[in-house]
């Protein structure tokens, strides 16, 4: 916002109690109580926490096999044991997200218990680092089975689970069984349904496609769900590579100068001037499509502009008396980087970072819409890029195009509010 | 100024052999790719019963991935070619892991199989010197196998024109001795004849000049027969061949290259001329209902992903209706009979087709320029000069238009020279949405069909366009700038 | 305050006159009161001199003599600013421009933002005269090239070609003044002209006023917190504390015999030659001092 153009020190001091009010909150505290304030900052933390909620119980929502079967065997609780079946998720990022939404109910209620006595960070890094050191747990051979170790991740069938089943069973059989709102797979093809509108139904269990099919007979809800866990991953899991690499190099170009200074800043200028796209599209044109590989590609194409920024708060910070300080008290060089520096750079690595998630999650979708991307996962562009092949078919364009689009005006959003509370003085 | 105008390119030139060095590795991947299919490819065939025709089936197999290989530059080593220095005993050793004596052959087995199967002339001799030495039977067999394909004649499609068919013949003729006189084992009847055919080939006068080691030749290999260079010689002298097309790199993009570069060239005037007004105009009103509205529905638009906007137009512009024939074409700049249209007609039925492809093009970079002008002039017209022209007396038209828009067009030019590298990622997105048949799409096939040459060459050229863009701006950047201007004389 | 309380003192019919004039911010969040009724008055070759802190809101005064302040957020809830018998406040664009840089010239701060990087020197002082006067592209180049032998700009027929950066800080300021200068006017407001440069420059551009202020005989508003240089520059004092004045009159007198504890602390808390002292007081321990005295009294 426009400031008084001339005097902004001397409104700043006309209100003495006003500052001492502040003085009390960390600026952190501030920003966060400034950023809950900003009505699109809102929007964008509602829409990416409500994606990130539909992602994570998604196979709850779209899945053909049941919550609770009951026959007179018992009960059984298939959709559970499905979480860990390789053969319905093969993905590892779809596993991480069913041991997050198994873990998120106790890790809520964990934080909101110990919230008074922790700082929020410190609670995040904490669930964090359950979710992801149970989701490499589940990947690791713990379980003996026979003579030989297996993983919990593993493929395994299970009589009487699906839909399917339960409709297949004869009419006298006592048993019966609750099924998720959308009882159809992301990845199943559905004979019958090949491009089917949305409302239609599903020929063999009269079940409706909400959004309809595509060409392969999908439904359309059920691959929206499961395309949000992938651009979120590709979001958090490139950007926060891409934030890694550039803060590295960035860091070491600022505060060590001289030759490392100038290599560093001739490989980050080549990688300002290659257009990203053209070379993630050209590395990923060499590689097999995997959605990790990727993944990583985009992560490792995108570090530039975050290394520039990074170099120059650097330069800015290494001439200020903390840091001669901290020499004279004979800290090491890495202490001072990262323990001294970096906190003080980080206010506008968060704002570039909310940024590169949304560019992240563009290219993911911008590949898989030039059909670039995985095959065989269920990515948003890659619905999109059959709505460009079948232009007749508006659900196919209009639901994955205003689902990139809702995930990235969440993010710009964000990234604003970020900027306005983060970094008051900025005009744009 | 023309030393600004040197040094800028001097700059650009290390930038320049970044970029190549960045696709060289980029295309070395496919390397790795083309490995792994080849083993795959080859184990198949070598397990089977070893009929005649099954062996000769997948040995002309490994010599299609040879001849990819070779034609990618992949066969040679990256950056250091020590083949030229290769002995006998170093073959040896490389035979003892390719293909022990007893046990199974491990990974690292496959791995200097492939490694000498693709060291071409350069292990022949050596090779030559292991098949003639009785006290090594037993390597025989894969000393053969990788003698037949390193000695394998590669006739690069490139190249084939010129050769004369006497000389094409003797390569042929060659290449058919070489694959039937491999042998699996020394089991094998017809061992030692076939033995003595290959050596015989190295053996003639006309191949040994080629095959024959020489420390000069290995010297000169050393640096100069690498992929790198290979690949250096083969970009500037156009000899990029693109497999796909059966065409040089070069030929293809210089048919298309001009599509692309119009609808850019057009777009970026379109983007700026619009929205440097809108973002003023944003800016007088700073505050107003007005402002706020352009302000938020141009972040809006600027998190529109311009895929879906395409998508979106080709659907409801592009398609017929029951009322009616579409309103716009779906594909191409021209229609299919246009060649018959008089002039005014052509470039009308050329407007009528480029008008989406240019929406599309330009609205991303019209939606981040309309901001940044909007926030530059705000940020200028509080800044201390414009207060001093207006305690001159100079009226709001004079400040703004004649003071501040100027400088903010600084910052304008350094922006829209960022904007560029964006915009070359947009257009290959925006001509395979609307079938535009230009460097966009050549190079989406290109990367489809894994044409490495034909990636090189695309990206080259659209980075050289992209950098030729950068130093337009830079130049421009020091005619509005007086700083640079005096600094540089 | 009545119109008539300036307390001039002379018969002289004042060029610009402040009656109880208030400005306000507006902010989204907080409205602030800049300037809370201030009155006095300059008449014609008279020097003013407009003390006070920071925050004081001197500088915002002397801004609305030319309506610079961004309205919004800046606003007149009250008062006038009479120049002659116009009303600044209520003039419209045109006569305020004709009133900028025509009849009142204003030089800034900092000398090294105020003029406009991609303009020449020249260009800029030219801007003002072709705005204001009728002289043909000839005679303003002319005219300003005097101006610049003027300010004691050296070479000047080679230094108006020159653009910002090629100069320093001090002749930057010389060029501003020039501008300033341009078309005559009868007032010249300077907004702590010398606070950004070096102390011996400082003493050149001063020097550079005054002499300008006599050959000139046009008045001076000189807007400072250094009250070495309202002594050594100003005919009359005018001081200001949160937004209000404090005290006003000729310059002897209030060194002489401050009546306001504020002008006293001010006045006491200069550092002086010789005398040594563990800490500089500041003006609130003065005025906590007087505070503390004042009821025994």
């Amino acid at each position: 916002m426009v400031e008084p153009a001339l005097n902004a020190p001397e409104t700043a001091s006309a209100k003495p109690g006003s500052t001492a009010t502040l003085e009390a909150a960390s600026p952190m505290r501030l920003a966060l109580l400034r950023l809950a304030r900003t009505g699109g900052a809102r929007f964008g933390i509602a829409v990416l926490a409500l994606l990130l909620l539909l992602g994570t119980y998604a196979p709850f929502i779209s899945s053909e096999v049941a919550y609770v079967w009951h026959d007179e065997h018992g009960w059984r609780y298939p959709l559970f044991t499905d979480l860990f079946n390789r053969w319905s998720y093969t993905k590892r990022h779809d596993l991480l997200f069913n041991v997050l939404a198994l873990e998120a109910p106790f890790l809520v209620v964990a934080c909101l218990v110990l919230g008074r006595r922790m700082k929020i960070g410190r609670l995040i890094a904490w669930s964090s680092a359950i979710v992801i050191l149970s989701w490499i747990a589940c990947m690791l051979p713990l379980r003996k089975q026979g003579d030989d170790w297996r993983s919990f991740w593993d493929k395994r069938a299970q009589a009487h689970a699906t839909i399917q089943d339960y409709q297949a069973l004869p009419p006298d059989t006592h048993a019966w069984a609750v099924f998720p709102p959308i009882p159809h797979r992301f990845d199943a093809t559905y004979v019958g349904a090949v491009l089917a509108a949305p409302l239609d139904r599903n020929q063999e269990t009269g079940h409706r496609f909400w959004l309809g099919t595509d060409t392969g007979g999908k439904d359309v809800l059920s691959q929206m769900l499961f395309g949000a866990r992938i651009s979120l991953t590709i979001g958090f899991v490139a950007s926060g590579l891409s934030l890694l690499i550039g803060t590295l190099i960035g860091g070491v170009s600022g505060y060590f100068g001289g030759w490392v200074d100038m290599i560093l800043q001739r490989i980050v200028e080549i990688m300002m001037c290659f257009p990203t796209f053209l070379l993630i599209l050209t590395v990923v044109a060499m590689l097999d499509r995997d959605i990790f590989k990727i993944m990583m590609v985009i992560g490792l194409t995108g570090w530039a502009g975050t290394a520039r920024l990074v170099r120059g708060e650097f330069l800015a910070q290494s001439v200020r008396d903390y840091v001669a300080a901290g020499e004279s008290m004979g800290l090491s060089r890495w202490r001072i980087m990262f323990r001294h520096i970096l906190p003080n750079a980080l206010t506008p690595l968060i704002i570039t970072a909310t940024f590169g998630i949304a560019g992240a999650v563009l290219s993911e979708s911008g590949l898989s819409f030039l059909g670039l991307g995985d095959p065989t996962a269920p990515s948003w562009g890659g619905l999109l890029e059959q709505g460009r092949e079948n232009i007749r078919y508006g659900w196919l364009i209009y639901a994955p195009g205003l689902a990139v689009f809702l995930l990235v005006t969440a993010l710009n959003l964000l990234g604003n509010g970020l900027r306005e509370a983060l970094d008051p003085k900025s005009t744009t | 100024m023309l030393a600004y105008v040197v040094r800028r390119l001097l700059l650009m030139i290390p930038t320049f052999l970044g970029i190549l060095v960045i696709n060289f590795a980029v295309m070395r991947l496919q390397g790795f790719t083309l490995a792994e299919q080849m083993k795959v490819e080859s184990g198949k065939g070598s397990e089977g019963v070893a009929s005649e025709r099954k062996v000769q089936g997948a040995s002309k197999n490994v010599e299609n991935y040879i001849d990819r290989f070779r034609r990618a530059g992949n066969d040679l080593p990256a950056l250091i070619n020590t083949r030229g220095f290769w002995t006998k005993a170093d073959v040896v050793s490389t035979l003892q892991v390719a293909a022990p004596a007893h046990g199974v052959r491990s990974n690292s087995g496959s791995r200097a199989e492939k490694q000498l199967w693709l060291a071409g002339h350069f292990a022949v001799e050596p090779l030559y010197q292991v098949l003639a030495d009785d006290a090594l039977k037993e390597l025989h067999p894969a000393a053969a196998t990788a003698f037949a394909l390193c000695a394998y004649a590669s006739v690069d499609p490139g190249n084939v024109r010129e050769l004369s068919s006497v000389e094409l013949n003797r390569i042929q003729s060659l290449n058919e001795t070489l694959r039937n006189n491999r042998f699996d084992s020394i089991a094998d009847p017809a061992y030692a004849a076939k033995r003595k055919v290959l050596m015989s080939v190295y053996e003639d006068p006309l191949n040994r000049t080629a095959f024959a080691h020489s420390k000069g030749k290995a010297w000169k290999a050393l640096f100069v027969e690498t992929g790198f260079t290979d690949l250096m010689v083969k970009l500037f002298t156009g000899r990029l061949y693109s497999e796909t097309h059966k065409e040089y790199a070069f030929t293809l993009i210089g048919e298309r290259w001009y599509i692309s570069f119009g609808l850019n060239f057009l777009s970026i005037i379109i983007a700026w001329g619009i929205s440097i007004p809108l973002g003023i105009r944003s800016a007088r009103r700073v505050g107003t209902l007005e402002d706020r509205a352009t302000t938020n529905s141009l972040f809006l638009l600027w998190s529109l992903p311009s895929f879906f906007v395409g998508t979106l137009l080709l659907h409801h512009l592009c398609t017929d209706t029951s009322h009616g024939a579409a309103l716009f074409p779906n594909r191409g700049l021209s229609s299919d009979d246009s060649m018959w249209y008089s002039t005014p007609a052509y470039l009308l039925d050329l407007l009528w087709h480029a008008t989406l492809p240019l929406i599309v093009l330009c609205y991303g970079s019209f939606t981040s320029l309309s901001r940044y002008m909007r926030g530059n002039l705000l940020d200028q017209l509080n800044a201390d000069y414009t207060r001093t022209a207006r305690a001159k007396g100079a009226s709001e038209d004079a400040v703004i238009y004649g003071h501040a828009v100027k400088n903010s067009m600084l910052t304008m030019i350094t922006l829209g020279a960022g904007l560029l590298s964006e915009l070359f990622g947009g257009f290959v997105i925006v001509e395979s949405i609307f079938s535009i048949q230009g460097l966009g799409t050549l190079l989406l096939d290109a990367a489809r069909q894994q044409d490495a040459p034909l990636i090189m060459a695309s990206t080259v050229i659209s980075v050289g366009l992209l950098l030729v863009g950068i130093l337009v701006a830079d130049l421009l950047y020091a005619v509005v700038d007086p700083r640079i201007r005096s600094k540089y004389g | 305050m009545s119109a008539n309380a300036s307390g001039s003192g002379t018969a002289v019919k004042p060029l610009l006159r402040f009656d109880d004039l208030r400005v306000t911010f507006r902010m989204r969040e907080r409205t602030l009161d800049a300037v809370k009724g201030l009155s006095f008055a300059i008449e014609p070759g008279q020097v003013v001199a407009l003390v006070g802190e920071s925050g004081s809101g001197k500088s915002v005064s002397a801004m609305s003599i030319l309506r610079l302040l961004q309205e919004p957020p800046a606003t007149y809830p009250g008062g006038h600013i009479w120049w002659n018998d116009e009303d600044v406040l209520k003039m419209d664009a045109r006569r305020l421009r004709r009133l900028r840089g025509g009849e009142v010239g204003m030089v800034f701060q900092e000398p090294m933002t105020s003029l406009n990087p991609t303009w020449t020197c020249g260009d800029q002082v030219d801007e003002a005269l072709a705005l204001h006067t009728d002289l043909g592209a000839d005679a303003r180049r002319e005219r300003v090239i005097e101006l610049f032998r003027l300010v004691g700009i050296p070479q000047p027929e080679s230094r108006i070609d020159s653009y910002p950066h090629e100069m320093s800080g001090g002749m930057r300021q010389r060029v501003c003044i020039s501008m300033a200068l341009a078309c005559s006017p009868r007032l010249l407001i300077a907004d702590e002209p010398t606070t950004a440069l070096d102390v011996t420059i400082q003493a050149q551009i001063l020097e550079l006023i005054k002499r300008l202020q006599k050959d000139q005989g046009m008045a001076v508003l000189f807007i400072t917190h250094d009250l070495g240089v309202v002594a050594e520059l100003a005919d009359r004092v005018v001081l200001m504390r949160n937004g209000e004045k404090v005290e006003e009159g000729p310059v002897a007198e209030i060194f002489a015999n401050p009546q306001h504890p504020y002008t006293k602390g001010l006045l006491a808390c200069r550092p002086r030659l010789g005398v040594k002292r563990d800490r500089l007081p500041t003006v609130e321990d003065f005025m906590k001092a007087e505070a503390a005295k004042s009821p025994e009294a």
